[in-house]
């Protein structure tokens, strides 16, 4: 982190302002209507009513998993981002959620969540560290757009058929439907449960990827001088490998693949960050907590009974975004 | 004993005419009964001769969703696919209405004789199936039986009918309830109590938010204990803290405010309603307290 | 100290020898120009001592310590690298871009100083970037890029900088730009080890001129010594054209043999 300048201040201030109205109207959000003070006043009722209940255990676990989800996906995706030098990486385009979500499914529907809870976000991360590995293996770290994008492509599609694969032979009858959960994620119905089982490694993720920082500014000027700078690349690829696979693997775990909040987040903060990736981590972090929570209230407000999956939301969001910025970069291609 | 010999003829031909009319008989009912739809295979073995039966679908093995598992690992079963079936050359088919429909069209091109029913959302639904099964394979007195005892059970002065009616909700795994024009509903409201959800959702069917649930608040959760074994998302809903908050209690099972009905009493239509039936008055009587 | 020592250094990579048995040092105020033909091996000397290289043998001194043993960050602080071209990712002002040369200097947890943006404003000025400082780098000319690059390098305090081909691209103008950069600092008694390929420049501006050939040094001493026509054009296999002007003596590759 170079210079936290006046502009990025500000725009931290107003992100974190803007986290507080929507998680208010996220927690307002549900097929029950339930007026605003009466909200605020269950956070702190101890009474067992109903009203209590759905605040409590319904819709308060949810705006925090949209928060903590949300997080981990900006700060992830500007974190790849400024790792790999393209603006097109983000954990859900190059297979980093894709095989996060199959680990959690082998290791849910196997039904080793059932022996250890905590299996579910170790499964979680696992895939996700193993595809960051994969992908630095079919396509080198500092390759080309192009190339991490194809290897991207290749590790995603792969991911998502193993995912269904092993949901269709699930011994659960229910499985199958569950390919929609895990493919387009949602925050529906979680419980504190979710939100227990992910915080630490979550934090840890987020915590490791925000040191990375002042790397990934030196890295700005490429490999050799990030070096001379006194940085150790080995290091910083491991902590953002580990970073990464903590923060999206526990994220896409409990909440399924929610994708290109990571892509969108960073490229609309990278203007206000002067395009530092230092001090856009922080401001990407904040930008995917926001853009998760309102996401996550569109899906209530627009869907009347079973709700729609709040990646298909995020996806019409983002890939408009993705679709420019292929255009943008295929000049440079050329 | 020795007949005139015109009455040996008249024996003759009357043990020929027998001999006839039993053999066109046996000619006319199905001996080769093949099903390819669960509801269809359980109406078969509360109906059926068991070695008329010459195959079940493999659903029937579950025991969590049929009545008679032990005796379906008698049969060969099936997946509802036609290349099963064609080589069993059965003369008749059973088949939903709904389901496996390229397998039914596929056989009655093939010319193979097949019953479609219908699934039944009623119990009358539950008498016309039964009714229709016994006449098609000859054992009408038996459908008649089975439609009496069930009769007796729903008779409209059997029906529960107390000024206080607790309040009920069927919700299954991914938050799956039922509403009107539901067999489920009939025997919820035949119970005694009232299903709030019929006014809430659209259809017949539908998937009810958690948090609605504990909106409405009922006196009783309806619920089964399917595939509880094997993990899904869609039964951990039923393992959510807020409906465990809501029951006041960790397990869900024998407290007052869940009741578990198994799904292999009412997810088809037969004679099993009676013990769903059963169990939701005892839920009634229970909550009624 | 801020004697840079190189010693015995080999570098092979698979069965090729890069480099073999280097030695020469450079004084601190002292502007060294490293030259030779393509493929000599010249980038990797410069990466050896910046310890981006792994040695086969032989070590290198900076600042009276061993590049192995001083911990990266402390390099850091003693050398500054200007690699061939530069590049940078994303289009930084050129006021951020330049701080980016405090990073040594910096943790996560103690952002840059006044006393840093002082340098950092500093070393903008010394190069003649002022009015250029919240200009995207994207937007530069190849000069103005150099100059950022140089400005960079020298916002690190270095006593040691390490320039491949700084003035490569550049019009005669902007090179002796960065010439006079170079000559400044080292007034200020720092050193420079420049890597080059005009042959004029290097024997009019610098101290002394290390030779490379085929990866052995060849010949190491001020320009008057070692930069005779015969030699040079036996090293570069060319023909050189040696003159006279304002009785200063110059070279230049003048065509093929």
């Amino acid at each position: 982190m170079i210079k936290f300048d006046r502009k990025a201040l500000l725009w931290s201030v107003l992100l974190i302002f803007l986290i507080f109205v929507l998680s208010l109207l996220s927690l307002s959000q549900g097929p029950t209507f339930l007026p605003l003070d009466t909200i605020i006043s269950s956070l702190y009722s101890q009474a067992n009513t109903s009203t209590n209940i759905i605040i409590q255990e319904i819709r308060l676990p949810r705006t925090l998993l949209s928060i903590m989800i949300g997080a981990a996906l900006g700060l992830s995706g500007a974190a790849l981002q400024g790792y790999l030098r393209n603006p097109l990486a983000e954990p859900g385009i190059i297979g980093v959620s894709g095989c996060a979500a199959l680990g959690a499914v082998i290791v849910f529907y196997s039904g080793l969540t059932s022996i250890i809870s905590i299996a579910l976000p170790l499964g979680g991360m696992a895939g996700a560290a193993i595809s960051v590995l994969l992908l630095g293996l079919l396509a080198g770290y500092k390759s080309s757009v192009m190339t991490i994008i194809l290897a991207g492509v290749a590790i995603t599609s792969l991911a998502g058929s193993l995912t269904s694969l092993v949901l269709s032979l699930a011994p659960n009858p229910f499985a199958t439907f569950e390919i929609f959960f895990w493919l387009l994620g949602s925050l529906a119905d979680r419980s504190f449960e979710h939100v227990k089982l992910i915080v630490f490694p979550l934090v840890i993720g987020i915590g490791l990827l925000l040191t990375t920082g002042r790397a990934l500014d030196a890295l700005t000027l490429g490999e050799d001088v990030a070096s001379s700078l006194g940085f150790n690349l080995q290091r910083i690829k491991w902590t953002i490998v580990i970073g990464i696979s903590l923060a999206v693997g526990v994220a896409v775990s409990v909440s399924g693949i929610i994708g290109f909040v990571g892509l969108v987040v960073p490229h609309l903060l990278r203007p206000i960050a002067d395009f530092r990736p230092g001090i856009l981590l922080p401001l990407s972090m904040l930008g995917g907590i926001n853009l998760t929570l309102a996401a996550d209230i569109l899906v209530r407000v627009v869907s009347q009974g079973p709700e729609l999956k709040l990646g298909i939301v995020t996806a019409l969001i983002g890939s408009p975004f993705f679709l420019y910025l292929v255009i943008k970069s295929r000049s440079k291609l050329q | 004993m020795r007949l005139p010999c015109n009455c040996n003829n008249i024996l003759g031909l009357w043990l020929v005419f027998l001999v006839f009319i039993f053999s066109s008989n046996v000619y006319a009912y199905p001996k080769r009964i093949a099903s390819i739809n669960l509801c269809t295979d359980q109406l078969l073995f509360e109906i059926a001769a068991p070695n008329k039966i010459i195959s079940i679908t493999y659903l029937s093995l579950d025991p969590e969703i049929s009545n008679h598992p032990k005796r379906a690992k008698k049969y060969r079963v099936n997946h509802g696919l036609a290349e099963e079936i064609v080589h069993l050359n059965p003369d008749l088919i059973l088949a939903g209405k709904y389901s496996s429909l390229s397998a039914t069209k596929i056989l009655r091109k093939l010319g193979f004789e097949i019953a479609e029913f219908e699934p039944a959302v009623s119990i009358d639904g539950i008498y016309k199936n039964i009714e229709r099964l016994s006449n098609l394979i000859g054992r009408p007195n038996i459908g008649r039986k089975l439609i009496q005892k069930i009769k007796h059970k729903f008779n409209p002065d059997n029906m529960e009918n107390h000024a206080k009616k607790p309040t009920a909700v069927i919700f299954k795994a991914r938050g799956f309830t039922l509403g009107k024009n539901s067999l489920a509903n009939e025997v919820v409201l035949h119970s005694g109590l009232t299903n709030i959800a019929q006014d809430k959702i659209r259809g017949s069917f539908d998937y009810m938010p958690l948090e609605q649930l504990i909106a409405l608040n009922p006196d009783l959760i309806i619920t089964d204990a399917f595939n509880e074994n094997s993990p899904s998302l869609s039964q951990n809903l039923l393992k959510h803290p807020a409906l465990g908050k809501i029951t006041q209690i960790g397990s869900r099972e024998n407290h007052p405010n869940v009741a578990v009905v198994p799904a292999r009493y009412w997810n088809c239509g037969n004679s099993f309603i009676t013990h769903a039936l059963a169990q939701l008055k005892n839920w009634q009587i229970k909550v009624n307290k | 100290m801020t004697e840079t020592i190189v010693s015995n250094l080999s570098v092979s990579i698979g069965q090729k020898d890069i480099l073999s048995n280097i030695n020469f040092s450079i004084k601190s105020g002292e502007t060294v120009g490293l030259i030779g033909p393509n493929g000599s091996g010249k980038t990797t000397l410069m990466r050896s001592i910046l310890g981006l290289q792994k040695l086969s043998k032989g070590e290198v001194f900076v600042g009276g310590e061993n590049i192995k043993i001083i911990s990266k960050n402390k390099l850091a602080k003693q050398m500054a690298f200007i690699p061939q071209g530069g590049t940078s990712e994303w289009p930084l002002t050129v006021e951020n871009l330049v701080a980016l040369g405090r990073l040594p200097y910096t943790t996560n947890f103690s952002p840059p100083s006044p006393i840093d943006w002082e340098i950092i404003q500093n070393s903008i000025d010394l190069c003649g970037l002022k009015d250029l400082s919240t200009r995207r780098v994207s937007s530069l000319s190849g000069g103005e890029w150099a100059r950022v690059c140089f400005a960079r390098a020298i916002s690190s305090e270095p006593n040691l900088l390490l320039a491949d081909e700084p003035i490569a691209f550049l019009d005669p103008k902007h090179c002796f730009q960065i010439i006079t950069l170079i000559k400044n600092l080292a007034a200020r008694g720092k050193s420079a080890l420049v890597i080059l390929h005009d042959l004029s420049i290097t024997m009019r501006f610098f101290d002394r001129v290390i030779i490379l050939k085929d990866g052995k040094l060849v010949a190491v001493g001020s320009p008057k010594e070692v930069m005779s026509e015969n030699f040079i054009a036996d090293t570069f296999e060319v023909d050189i054209l040696q003159g006279q002007a304002n009785s200063e003596s110059f070279i230049m590759p003048w065509k093929i043999r």
